[in-house]
């Protein structure tokens, strides 16, 4: 590749490119201190990203072909990396959307030996037993969207830890404190800011009752629009269990679960 | 050494334009997304900035009958028009606000995924680029203006590769590719009731071979999600990353009934068809002229 006069002219490429990289790390760290919010892994992360980044950027063609971009629409580019790179760190998806963490099969609870999946079954008014597929009613919640929230919504109730709830609730509560006491305060705002953007939502075990509930009667209702002949009696989700400590002898155990008559609430 | 693209033609350009919205608009036109409107309400917990701080009184217009009535068929009329060429700069742009807005939208009752957000970005960028066209200067010779767009959108592609598996490796280390924890995923992946199952997750269990295959090939993948930015750099290395992506793909789709189908229809950017279109081999013979 030969060297042109315009690359001589970008001597200053590398420090921009580290000044950069250097603020994107240095924002993810102010993002994550002050809001205390999450683990600080993701600020080590976002090293490793900015190094990474940087040294790519280093590349004599990247740079070259970097250097020979048109100033304004590289503006334009910068803005929607940097914001790229800094939602991937500071991963609170559900404020920053559409931009989020790219964090996929990394899920730290998921070390067991026990793997629990979820049948839905349903009987029909004539009495016809049928498998329920609840995103083939909700096809815009398919490729895993409705189906791992209501997994996981199922799982919180068969087993439900109360002395985890507790300490999520009492988390909680400490913080709506702070928000209340200190009202103006650094702290305050801190809190707001945690309670607001960062906040998962936390539900009582009964709450989280009633939204199944509800769930498996749209699921019903959509289903009974498709077959108005045959509309359904009752769901059952049935808890299957397989453990994978000994692959060969894996099989699955299957319980009763959850039964809801619809229209009645669920057992 | 050149960069992936780094001449590629006004057709190309043109070609990737109609490919990308061409997708959104048939996606758009197949889905449901009116029947959300008969989703239970108490599980919408808005996702996005547009979505999730809009006043109390207007909080829940997103997901009535009307509204995502009016968002469907204003989606199809916006990238409709872009395909068309009809005000491409304006049209892209109000297309880049809704389409995030439906993204948002089937995404606040439940779990929020990835498959078509590399697809939504590279609206992103197109639009971006729509309205720095025309002030480009031409006579570079060394560079494609219409290099710009497809570069930026491979590059989005690549670096959502490499921060998953830079994610995976510092917030779990290494040991997670010396246990049980992929076969955990596989089977409780593969064991949802999904609307497409193709239950071979099984087969990790019971045949050996096929489980050495998902666990030798873990941490490989990683590596290769790491390094996918080497792609638009290196021509060799980009085979060999598809050599072991593609697979990878078929078999989270086959295995774990997870399906990143709008990577693979960005997979064509990995591809230099900027020939094929010049030479008038005709491999596609659509005509671009509206653009």
């Amino acid at each position: 590749m030969k060297t042109s006069s315009k690359h001589t002219q970008y001597s200053a490429y590398p420090l921009i490119t580290g000044l950069f990289c250097a603020s994107f790390t240095m924002i993810c760290y102010l993002f994550l201190r002050v809001t205390w919010a999450v683990s600080m892994s993701l600020f080590w992360e976002s090293v490793c990203i900015a190094f990474f980044l940087f040294f790519f950027l280093q590349i004599l063609s990247v740079r070259f072909y970097i250097t020979h971009l048109p100033k304004p629409i590289i503006r334009a580019y910068f803005v929607f990396f940097f914001i790229f790179c800094v939602c991937h760190c500071i991963a609170i998806p559900r404020t920053t959307f559409p931009f989020v963490p790219w964090n996929m099969f990394s899920d730290e609870t998921r070390f067991s030996n026990q793997v629990r999946f979820y049948r839905y079954e349903a009987t029909t008014m004539s009495g016809q037993r049928i498998f329920l597929k609840p995103e083939a009613y909700f096809r815009s919640l398919a490729n895993g969207r409705l189906i791992t929230d209501l997994d996981n919504l199922v799982g919180s109730i068969f087993h439900y830890d109360p002395i985890r709830q507790r300490d999520l609730f009492k988390k909680r509560q400490e913080l709506i404190d702070d928000y209340a006491r200190k009202q103006g305060s650094i702290k305050s705002l801190m809190s707001w800011f945690r309670l607001n953007i960062y906040e998962e939502n936390i539900f009582t075990l009964d709450k989280n009752k009633q939204h199944l509930n509800e769930i498996l009667n749209a699921i019903a209702l959509r289903y009974d629009t498709w077959h108005p002949d045959d509309p359904l009696k009752s769901v059952d989700i049935i808890e299957g269990i397989i453990d994978i400590s000994q692959p060969s002898q894996a099989r699955p155990t299957f319980s009763n679960g959850w039964h809801l008559s619809l229209k009645q609430g669920g057992q | 050494m050149k960069i992936l693209h780094q001449n590629a033609s006004e057709k190309t350009f043109k070609f990737i334009c109609v490919w990308i919205f061409g997708i959104w608009f048939v996606y758009i036109l197949l889905d449901p997304l009116i029947s959300l409107a008969q989703y239970p309400k108490s599980l919408y917990f808005p996702a996005g900035f547009l979505l999730k701080f809009l006043p109390k009184n207007i909080f829940y217009i997103p997901v009535t009958y009307p509204f995502l009535l009016f968002l469907k068929i204003s989606l199809l009329l916006s990238i409709g028009s872009v395909i068309l060429g009809y005000r491409k700069k304006w049209t892209a742009l109000g297309a880049c606000f809704l389409l995030t807005v439906f993204e948002g939208i089937v995404r606040s009752f439940g779990h929020i995924n990835h498959p078509e957000l590399p697809l939504l970005f590279s609206v992103f960028v197109l639009t971006i680029f729509f309205f720095f066209e025309d002030s480009i200067d031409t006579s570079n010779k060394d560079i494609s203006k219409y290099s710009i767009p497809l570069l930026a959108i491979l590059f989005i592609v690549c670096l959502s590769y490499c921060f998953a598996g830079i994610h995976r490796l510092i917030a779990r280390g290494i040991e997670i590719y010396g246990t049980n924890t992929i076969t955990f995923w596989v089977i409780e992946e593969g064991k949802r009731s999904r609307l497409l199952n193709w239950h071979m997750e099984d087969l990790m269990l019971t045949n050996p071979f096929i489980s050495l295959i998902i666990k030798v090939g873990f941490p490989l993948v990683t590596i290769f999600e790491i390094l996918a930015p080497f792609c638009l750099v290196s021509r060799q290395f980009k085979y060999l990353w598809l050599m072991v992506m593609v697979p990878f793909h078929m078999m989270v789709w086959t295995f774990m009934g997870i399906f990143f189908w709008a990577n693979f229809a960005l997979y064509i950017l990995f591809f230099d068809f900027n020939v094929f279109l010049d030479r008038g081999k005709k491999p596609w013979t659509v005509s671009f002229k509206s653009l």
